[in-house]
């Protein structure tokens, strides 16, 4: 009985359950860190709160109430009522509806522009990074040249460019202002995997260069890049906002968007600190959730990094 | 091994290469070279086992990687069967590259992570279009990792889940998928753990012996290439000093390097320990980038002599009264093999500022990686 | 379990020392193990009991996460303290090093025992030269003054085998080689003449020649100085020519000791028998198949009910994986197995 035991301990090998991923333990070890936990419930309600705004929000961005707007004068801002659970903002709209539906805007700036940010840093990156040479001197120089500018004033300074500002300008700023970050990064761990084992054996095994930069180098190089995407996200909200707060986006000015609400709110300060403190902690926890799911799945794939 | 086929498989001419040393900001500037591999030749014949040693730096590792054409080679031909694959490049060289293959040192970093073993294995089939259907197919994949020993069930899973042995196993059954000719491999067990390590040259040598395939082995450790190899070459700093059969090489070592290699290896026997006589070299290995002149290795050799050894690269030939394949390159082989010279005292040298001025590079660099900063 | 391990520490007393001499060092059932929050502890050192006696080199072999090197890391007091539990003693002029207080450790080290790392490179200070490096240690356990300590510095170097010493104080580590690397960190554990030196893989970064050079150097140091020597290594072959007494590790516990011309003349535990009949020897005949061990470490059992080499070894019987075998010592020989291999059988 024993020696089949000890056969059994002999032949161990098969009876391992097999066939895990990296990818798949990453994601386990994602789901047993509290950082993680918190981030991405952040998140999900603010997706959730984003992608079904039109439907919680009791009223519109944009309807002033009479009831509201009798109440308002200069030094005082109607607080919570009944039918309003946040008040008036400074023209007598709803101010809870505005924030929940602010959310759609900050979800569609963030991620659009992270996106649009993270196409072009990777394919400026791959290019560079795999190929080297003097495509890879170009564009690292470049990238270089965009890096030395303070990111803000570098999306300042595109939307200024702009005709006239509107969300797509902010849009287009913010994702400018990523891609020198992501083409670097990708750059970096391109370079490194060029030179890594198991790349040089996949060209040993005669691979077609295509396939050996797209199968072997990009998915084990695009880690950190992901990561940084989701920290980027973060940024991304504030840039966004503060774009707005100083008058670059939309020039709608009833339209509801976190940081032109905190930007209009500056005048009613001392009146209404309200108006100023609850977009701005919306923002702040949004970035939070980002950057604490960022952190964690920083760690859950590169788990050498753990101190 | 394999005395019936005679045909030379693979035959390395005048190889050289020599990496640039760039520094610069913008452009790129060459402020020297290194000269990892200068002036080897080396024929192997089919079925054979050719052995490399020599310690870091002697640009062993970069001669096999030459040799598969992995980096750049600055002079000399490789003929591989007839073709010389030097010359090659794009689609036809990626076609030959299937009659070589590598093993390579490190099991873990040589294998992709994101790989399982089933698509690994793959991958070579279709790169070179030797695919014969899905069925045929996954009985060839089954029997790829039932030749290496591992069970079937290791296709579904990913290299992180298998240990140092079961992946180095792994490294040779993606080697053995194009089925090649010629598998170069680059210290194949030095990164195993030592009870594992026999296991890992029991299977090469069956392997070879049921596929007919010639090996090139290069490793720092003389014990293992005298056990795998038919015939061995002693690399220093670029160039081969000895080349015979490894029983030869053992027996009647006629160069001072490979003297002193031998003396130096630790044998795990301590009434031999207590006996062995020890030639210690004293310094360190030359910087490549900065070889020494004449033979390379006079600047650490015990034997050496006042005149040629310093102005005259002394080339491999066959000394009187050694058998054929017995070659060294060293002018004063005989007088030491006689007797006739003894060793004495090395001073160490002192170190020279090279030619990049101080700081540039490591005056004694462990290898050349480590120059190039990779 | 605790009759296991007392019966072991009867057995140790004997073991490993010359007759007459009082021990340097006695390690008495070490044990170490790592916690790592939601996974379960790992126990890498499990009860590991030898003795050095003044002037003694003494080996400890084995592969990798065989529990060798925390073992020296124990004994120097250098694991980090979270996630970490160690319990044992290590007695040395009769006090438990365990037992210090962190300061006192750290008079201790470096005065009475200090370590030798494996990578010369990352043991030493990047940023700042060799020569302050040792200079820094005489200063702050000798009191030296820093002239005083400059011209010890210089000795040492010049004692370690290192040329033109005077001028190799102002290099930075990346300046000297791997060998002369290794030889300005031996200078520096040799700084305040430690009467205990654990070496730690202190060659497996260096090329054969280099090795041999750093190895008769310890070999001088030792007989000259008198400190004993601990040397941690997975080559069989170093410990050979250089330690007296050997001890095996497997899986965090000595299976088998013996002075050094008997554990290698007739290897007792099928472990060590295994290891020494597969690797490949300059002497060896050649081209042969070599007898394997079949398996790797992944397919150890825990010492719990059984021996951790059992899955691995060609000897096991079924009390192999019932009864955790305990080291007996006869003839000054410690031996853990149930079914040795018979003393006749080389």
């Amino acid at each position: 009985m024993t020696t089949t035991w000890l056969e059994r301990r002999r032949s161990r090998i098969d009876d391992i359950a097999g066939g895990r991923s990296l990818g798949a333990e990453a994601f386990r070890r994602l789901r047993r860190e509290p950082a993680a936990i918190i981030g991405a419930i952040i998140i999900g309600v603010f997706v959730v709160v984003a992608a079904f705004a039109p439907l919680i929000a009791p009223h519109s961005a944009t309807e002033a109430f009479p009831q509201l707007q009798e109440n308002l004068r200069p030094g005082s801002i109607p607080g919570p009522q009944e039918g309003f659970p946040l008040g008036s903002d400074q023209l007598g709209r709803d101010f809870y509806s505005r924030m929940i539906l602010a959310s759609q805007q900050t979800l569609l700036v963030g991620v659009l522009a992270t996106l649009i940010g993270l196409v072009f840093g990777i394919v400026i990156g791959t290019v560079a990074g795999a190929f080297g040479g003097w495509a890879d001197t170009l564009l690292m120089r470049v990238t270089d040249v965009l890096l030395a500018i303070p990111s803000l004033l570098l999306a300042i300074s595109v939307a200024a460019l702009a005709a006239s500002p509107s969300q797509s300008t902010v849009i287009i700023a913010v994702s400018i202002v990523s891609v020198p970050i992501f083409a670097r990064l990708l750059r970096g761990s391109m370079l490194a995997q060029r030179h890594s084992d198991h790349v040089v054996a996949a060209t040993a095994l005669g691979v077609r260069r295509p396939a050996v930069v797209l199968r072997h180098m990009l998915p084990n190089a695009i880690g950190p890049v992901i990561v940084q995407a989701t920290l980027t996200l973060a940024t991304a909200i504030l840039d966004a906002a503060a774009l707005s707060f100083l008058g670059l986006g939309d020039a709608d000015p009833g339209r509801a968007e976190w940081g032109l609400m905190l930007a209009q709110a500056q005048t009613y300060l001392d009146v209404r600190p309200a108006l100023a403190i609850y977009p701005a902690l919306a923002i702040i926890m949004v970035a939070l959730g980002f950057t604490l799911l960022g952190e964690s799945l920083r760690e859950a794939i590169d788990p050498k990094g753990r101190r | 091994m394999a005395e019936s086929s005679n045909g030379l498989l693979l035959d390395v001419r005048d190889l050289a290469v020599h990496f640039p040393i760039k520094r610069g900001l913008v452009l790129d500037r060459t402020v020297g070279h290194v000269y990892a591999v200068d002036g080897v030749s080396l024929q192997i014949r089919r079925g054979e086992t050719y052995g490399l040693v020599g310690e870091s730096g002697c640009g062993k590792s970069t001669l096999g990687r030459a040799i598969l054409r992995l980096v750049d080679l600055t002079a000399g031909t490789v003929e591989f069967d007839g073709v010389d694959v030097a010359q090659l490049s794009g689609e036809r060289l990626r076609t030959m590259r299937r009659r070589f293959q590598m093993v390579f040192q490190d099991p873990m970093s040589s294998l992709d992570p994101r790989q399982s073993v089933e698509s690994m294995l793959v991958e070579g089939i279709k790169a070179h279009g030797l695919s014969r259907g899905p069925e045929a197919d996954s009985a060839r994949l089954r029997e790829l990792v039932d030749s290496v020993g591992l069970p079937a069930a290791a296709l579904r899973r990913y290299p992180h889940e298998f240990s140092g042995g079961q992946r180095q196993r792994l490294g040779i059954a993606r080697a053995l998928s194009v089925e090649p000719d010629l598998i170069v491999a680059d210290e194949p067990v030095s990164a195993l753990d030592v009870s594992v390590q026999a296991q890992v040259l029991n299977l090469l040598g069956r392997l070879q012996a049921e596929l007919g395939l010639t090996y090139l082995v290069i490793a720092h450790d003389l014990a293992v290439v005298r056990h795998v190899s038919d015939r061995v070459g002693v690399m220093y700093l670029g160039g081969i000093v000895e080349e015979a059969t490894s029983q030869a090489l053992y027996d009647d070592p006629q160069h001072p390097y490979t003297k002193a290699l031998l003396s130096a290896i630790p044998v795990p026997d301590p009434e031999l320990e207590d006996q062995r006589e020890r030639i210690l070299l004293t310094g360190d290995l030359p910087s490549p980038a900065a070889p020494p002149p004449g033979c390379r290795f006079h600047t650490r050799c015990p034997w050496r002599q006042p005149t040629r050894c310093d102005s005259e690269r002394p080339e491999l030939r066959v000394i009187q009264g050694a058998p054929a394949g017995h070659r060294v390159a060293c002018h004063w082989a005989e007088e030491i093999r006689s007797g006739a010279l003894q060793p004495h005292q090395v001073e160490p040298p002192v170190a020279v500022d090279d030619v990049l001025g101080p700081g540039a590079v490591p005056e004694h660099p462990g290898s050349v990686t480590e120059i190039l900063g990779r | 379990m605790t009759a296991a391990h007392s019966s072991e520490m009867a057995a140790a007393d004997g073991g490993g020392v010359r007759s007459g001499a009082e021990p340097l060092l006695s390690v008495r059932d070490l044990r170490v193990a790592f916690q790592r929050k939601g996974e379960p502890e790992t126990v890498a050192v499990d009860g590991v009991s030898f003795d050095v006696a003044p002037g003694q080199v003494v080996g400890l072999v084995g592969e990798s996460g065989c529990g060798k090197s925390v073992t020296s890391m124990a004994i120097m007091r250098l694991l980090p303290d979270r996630g970490v539990r160690v319990s044992g003693s290590v007695l040395m002029d009769g006090t438990d090093l365990l037992a210090l207080s962190d300061a006192q450790m750290r008079e201790r080290r470096g005065r009475d025992l200090s370590m030798v790392f494996q990578d010369p490179l990352t043991s030493l200070n990047p940023v700042i030269p060799v020569g302050l490096q040792i200079t820094e240690v005489l200063r702050r356990h000798r009191g030296m003054n820093k002239e005083a300590a400059r011209r010890a510095a210089v000795e040492l170097l010049d004692r370690v085998g290192i040329p033109d010493p005077r001028r190799r104080l102002d290099s930075y580590p990346h300046q000297l080689s791997g060998g002369m690397r290794q030889r300005a960190l031996i200078a520096i554990a040799l700084a305040c003449s430690p009467r205990l030196l654990i070496a730690d893989e202190p060659t497996t970064a260096l090329d054969v020649t280099i090795q041999a050079q750093i190895l008769e150097l310890l070999r001088e140091l030792v007989r000259e100085t008198g400190a004993a020597l601990i040397m941690i290594t997975h080559d069989l072959g170093v410990v050979a020519g250089l330690c007296e007494t050997v001890n095996v590790l497997y899986a965090g516990r000595i299976v088998e000791r013996a002075q050094r011309h008997r554990l290698f003349g007739t290897p007792r535990h099928p472990y060590t028998h295994g290891l020494l009949r597969s690797i490949p020897r300059l002497d060896s005949p050649q081209g042969e198949e070599l007898p394997a061990i079949r398996g790797s470490v992944v397919d150890n059992v825990p010492w719990d009910h059984a021996c951790a080499f059992a899955p691995r070894c060609p000897r096991s019987l079924e009390r192999c994986v019932e009864v955790t075998p305990v080291g007996e010592t006869s003839g000054g020989r410690l031996l853990r197995c149930h079914n040795p291999v018979p003393a006749s059988a080389e």
